[in-house]
This record gives structure tokens, sequence and C-alpha cells, in this order.
């Protein structure tokens, strides 16, 4: 019985294997968006210790210093300074955490709050995904920026607002995305037979639906962050993001904008981070769906 | 006649189809439309007709994915829409399921040990090491190596995803396994072993099946008694050796007609033209008048819907054409 017979080598004792599986998806993460990563997490988390200046010490006597290899630049100001003289290196690393930092809280709760709508309302179906579906067209339908100016002046602008207003938007979206592939996997046979082995929703949910919409998430996720890094600069831009003098690259990045042809490196360097962010975390993004599928990990 | 474990009576379902809550719905289509059987203790019973004839609404109904329209199934006496909390519990215990692609009845992200482990873990609690030396026996039982038990489904070949799914049916030790055309999606060549380890198991563990299936020589090999639907109903239902020895209905004969032989010398046997059936807008009379070829222009045939009758012992048919050989 050709069927029966496995083609198995000598089993290998569990531990074996997960060592040698852990090594090899060591060996197969993305070499430079992990390291750009791991770099921008370091600058979050330790920032003000590495930074060579304070990100708000104003100096305008040493405004638009330009960047260390031009004749005037200076090793004091790596990437030059501001118009109000602070050193933009410094405002880059403690950047990192603010910016990092928005996005992750965003993703967690609207991405969190999306999700579980998303899978509810795919699943249930029939009324309540109804009302579900019309409620996320009304969040969908109203114009973020206009929404956040109302809401900031009626609350106050502080990092904790922002979050606040642009989580709804987020959760919309993923709500919106994650209910179309529950739709999908939910008349795939394995949760018919869940419903006939009496396994509970909130299993078949957790077991069956999340882990097989988990790839769409992730890249939903990893491309949000740099949609909320631009969305949180404009809201700056417009004075209702997060409250300056706190660097943020979104923030930094408006702040140029008018000395562009003057002073490049004040918008420049902001922009290439932002890059790197994006970037790294759409290919980082990448690998983990992979990773995380069973079909394309090759043990 | 042995214990009767499954009685379905009169059971329908109609789908409302098209329109929405805008548009005040569309047509009616009459899926399953008054369709009686059991299944006894220890036996198969085959239900066979073409595609689209409702057999695996019937299936779905018993397996509680579609609440019926009207009629009743009765599981051990009791009617299986009264089912509540224990009573329900100890219902979705006793009667599995193993359905036709294997490709899609197990979850891809899950390893064989959680996909057998899901009806233990559900009913009975299992973890840890009980539940590894439960899946490993259950993986035997099949014809599958333990260790496989670490694999994801997408290492095994269809036959053996076809194994895994009847170890996961048969992890809670149940009563009735509704094998929904279980041997359709794979090769040939595979199809063979599954049936053979679907017998023995039948034979060891004294299961119940209810087969649903279009392939009549599968049913042949099967089955201890056959019921054949069209368009909804039931069209003949007898024991297996009368079904292929003394076949009343035109239809059934139709079946079994197209049935290809292996043997080249014995020809094919009459076709039967035209398409089935539309279940939305079901023939007037018998159901099966458009297509079948003993029909004579006979207003009865036209107008009438035959009788559900028993015209030999255990061996019922609604045709006009067939006279009862019992008084």
């Amino acid at each position: 019985m050709a069927d029966t017979s496995m083609q198995i080598a000598a089993p290998a004792s569990p531990w074996v294997v997960r060592v040698r599986s852990g090594l090899s998806v060591a060996r197969r993460v993305p070499k430079i968006p992990t390291a750009v990563l791991l770099v921008l997490m370091i600058f979050a988390i330790f920032g003000q210790w590495i930074a060579p200046h304070s990100p708000v010490a104003v100096d305008m006597a040493n405004s638009f210093a330009p960047p260390v290899w031009h004749e005037e630049g200076t090793a004091s100001n790596l990437l030059g300074t501001d118009k109000l003289g602070r050193d933009i290196f410094s405002r880059l690393i403690r950047g990192a955490r603010v910016s990092l930092s928005l996005s992750l809280f965003v993703i967690a709760l609207g991405g969190g709050v999306g999700v579980a709508v998303g899978l509810i309302s795919g699943y249930a179906g029939g009324k309540l995904d109804a009302v579900l579906q019309r409620g996320i067209e009304v969040i969908l339908a109203m114009p973020t920026i206009l929404v956040a100016l109302v809401f900031v002046f009626a609350v106050g602008r502080s990092f904790e607002s922002v979050i606040l207003i642009l989580s709804p938007f987020l959760a919309a979206r993923f709500a919106r995305i994650v209910r179309g592939e529950t739709l999908s996997v939910r008349e795939r046979d394995f949760v018919a037979i869940a419903k006939v082995i009496g396994t509970p929703t909130w299993m078949i949910l957790l077991r069956h639906i999340l882990p097989n919409v988990f790839n769409t998430i992730i890249v939903l996720a990893t491309l949000e962050v740099g949609h909320l890094i631009l969305l949180e600069s404009s809201l700056s831009f417009l004075g209702v993001g997060v409250p300056p003098p706190q660097p943020a690259w979104g923030l930094m990045v408006a702040d140029g904008r008018e000395f562009l042809t003057s002073a490049y490196w004040i918008t420049l360097f902001p922009g290439l981070c932002i890059l790197a962010a994006v970037l790294s975390l759409n290919l980082f993004g990448d690998w983990l769906r992979d990773t995380l599928d069973p079909r394309r990990r090759q043990l | 006649m042995a214990d009767q474990l499954l009685e379905v009576e009169g059971l329908a379902k109609h789908f409302r189809g098209g329109g929405n809550w805008l548009t005040s719905g569309g047509d009616v289509i009459r899926a399953v439309d008054g369709v009686s059987f059991s299944v006894e203790e220890g036996e198969t019973f085959a239900l066979v007709g073409e595609s689209g004839c409702g057999k695996t609404t019937v299936a779905k109904m018993i397996l509680l994915l579609e609440r019926p329209s009207g009629g009743t199934i009765s599981f051990q006496g009791t009617d299986v829409s009264r089912f509540r909390g224990s009573g329900l519990r100890e219902y979705k215990r006793l009667v599995q399921a193993v359905f036709q692609d294997p490709y899609s009845s197990l979850n891809p992200r899950m390893q064989v040990l959680d996909i057998i482990g899901e009806p233990l873990r559900v009913h009975q609690r299992m973890h840890g090491r009980n539940l590894r030396m439960r899946v490993g026996e259950l993986l035997e039982n099949v014809g599958l190596n333990p260790v496989t038990a670490s694999f994801f489904p997408h290492q095994f070949s269809g036959g053996q995803r076809q194994r895994i799914a009847i170890a996961r049916a048969l992890a809670l030790r149940p009563r009735l396994i509704v094998l929904d055309e279980p041997v359709s999606g794979l090769d040939v060549s595979i199809r063979a072993q599954i049936l053979n380890l679907l017998v023995d198991l039948q034979r060891d563990l004294g299961l119940s099946y209810l087969l649903i299936s279009h392939d009549l020589a599968i049913v042949e090999h099967m089955s201890h008694r056959v019921g054949v639907m069209y368009v909804g109903k039931m069209m003949e239902l007898a024991t297996r050796d009368e079904f292929y020895g003394n076949t009343l209905h035109p239809y059934s004969n139709a079946l079994l007609a197209s049935v290809p032989n292996p043997d080249p010398d014995i020809p094919m046997g009459e076709a039967i033209g035209g398409e089935v059936a539309s279940p939305i807008n079901p023939p007037t009379g018998c159901r099966f008048h458009t297509r079948c070829p003993i029909y004579m222009e006979t207003s009865m045939c036209r107008d009438v819907e035959p009788d559900w009758r028993e015209i030999l012992s255990e061996h019922l048919t609604a045709c006009h054409k067939v006279e009862p050989a019992l008084v």
C-alpha cells in the first residue's frame, strides 16, 4: 500500500526538531530589514542615551547648519540643524520613539478591535453583519483629517488623543478586509466539520478562522504602519498631531517643507527614516507571513 | 430488522433563492422535498442520485448544518431538533462526518495532532500525553504512522488526508458517520483502499454509515440498503441485493445502465437523455416523467404524483407503472 508507507527519516526527538527548525528560521530572516528595524527599536527605547544633543534644545545661533559633509558642517551636528538650531540627528533618534510607538499603539488598538469585528461580522453574517458593515462604511466615509481636527480641538492636543482618533479609522479598514477573508474561510469544509464536532464558536474563530486570515492581517499591519506615520505627519502639519516640541518624523518633514530648496536636510533625513522603516516593515512582514504559513515553511 | 439508529421522516428543505430583504424573495428551491428513510445499527445506508438531487442537503440537515423546512430527524428515538445542552453535545459526539474534499476538510494551519485532537479536546478535555497517545492510536487505526502527528496537511497525499479525516471522525467513538462522497475526490487507485478501510472499521467498531454517493459501483461494494433520490424526492428504496437484482423504478434502471462495465463485450445500457429537472420548478406529477423511458402520454404520470408504496417486502418505490406484488 503505497498510500500508507510514509517516507520518514529516523524520527528525531521533539527538541532536536525544534532546535533545528529554530536555527533554519533564524537563518532565513531578511538581514537588512531586520537590522534596520532593530536599530530603530534601539533608538526608540534607548534614544535619550544615544542622542548627542537634546532634541528640543534651541540654538538660534546655529540654525540651518548643514550636515557634516558640507563645507560649513560640523561633527557636532552630524545631519545638520533645523530652523531653531535643533540637532536633526538627535531629533531623528528621539522621533523614532514617537513615530513607532504611535503606530504600534494604533495598530494594536485599532487593528485588534478591527480584527475582532471583522471575524464576528464575517462569521455571523445576517443582520449583525449588515449592521456592523453599515457602521464601518460610516467610519470609512468620514474624512479622517477633518474628524481629527474637530476631535483634537474638543479633547486637546496630545499623543493619546492622536491614538484615539486614528484607531477607529484603522479598525474600520481591518474589519472590512478581515470580514472579506472570513467569508471565504468559513465556507471551507474544516469549519463545517468543526460545527459537526460541536466546537464552540469562539474556538472556531480563534483556531480555524483567525490563523487562516493571519497572512492578510500581517500584510495589512505592516502596510498600515507606513500609512500611519504619514497620517501623523499630516495631522502635525495642521497642528493637531503630536504636540511640539516632541520630535516626530512626520512633523519634521512638515517643518522642513518650506526650506526644501535651501536646507534640504531638514526634510530629507526624516523622509529617509520613514522610507527605511516602512520598507523594512514590509519586507519583514513578507518574511513573517511566509514563516507562519506551514506550506511555505520547510524544516 | 435491527435497531433503528437514525430515522428521517418527510424531510424537506426549501431554499429561498434570489432576492434579499429589499426584493421580497425570489423563487423557492425545493432541494429536498419529503424524504424518508432510516439507518440501522451497524449498517450502511446509501443515498444515490445525480448531482443536484438533494443528497448533500439531506446530509447537512442530519449534521445540523442546515435547518429542515419540514419533517423530522430522529436519533435513537428522539427528535434531533429537540436536543439542547448535554443532549446536543451527545448527538454531536455520536454523529460524525467525512466530506468529499480532503483538501478543504483539514485546516492547513493545524498539525495532524490538533486536527484529530480537536474533537477529543472539545468533548473530553483531553490534553498533553493522553491526547498524543490517543491520536497516535487513531492514526494507526487508519493505517498512518503515529510519527506523522506533528506533520501538517500539505505534507500528505489526498488518500492520506482522507485517512486523517476518517481518524478525526472516529476519535469520539461515534455510532453514525455521514460519508459525503468520501472517495470522489481521490485517485481511482486509492479509492479501493479507503473503501476497504471504511468497511473494516465498520466491522470492527460496529459503526453505521450514511453513504452519499453518485457512484453505483461503490454503493454496491459498501452498502446494505440503497435509496435513490431524484430532484428532492426518494424514487426507490431497497436492500442492496434487491436493488441490484430486481430494480423497479425506471430512474434506478437508467442509473444502473449508465455505470460503465469493464467488459467491452457487454454493450452499454441505454442512457437516458435530458437534464436533471430543476428543483425551482419541478415537473408536475411524477418528477421523472420528463425523462422517463416508459412514460406514455397518460395523464396519470404527468398530473398525479405517484404514491410511495411498498411493492415487495422492504422494497419501496414511487412509480405508477410498477404493480405491487404485496396484497
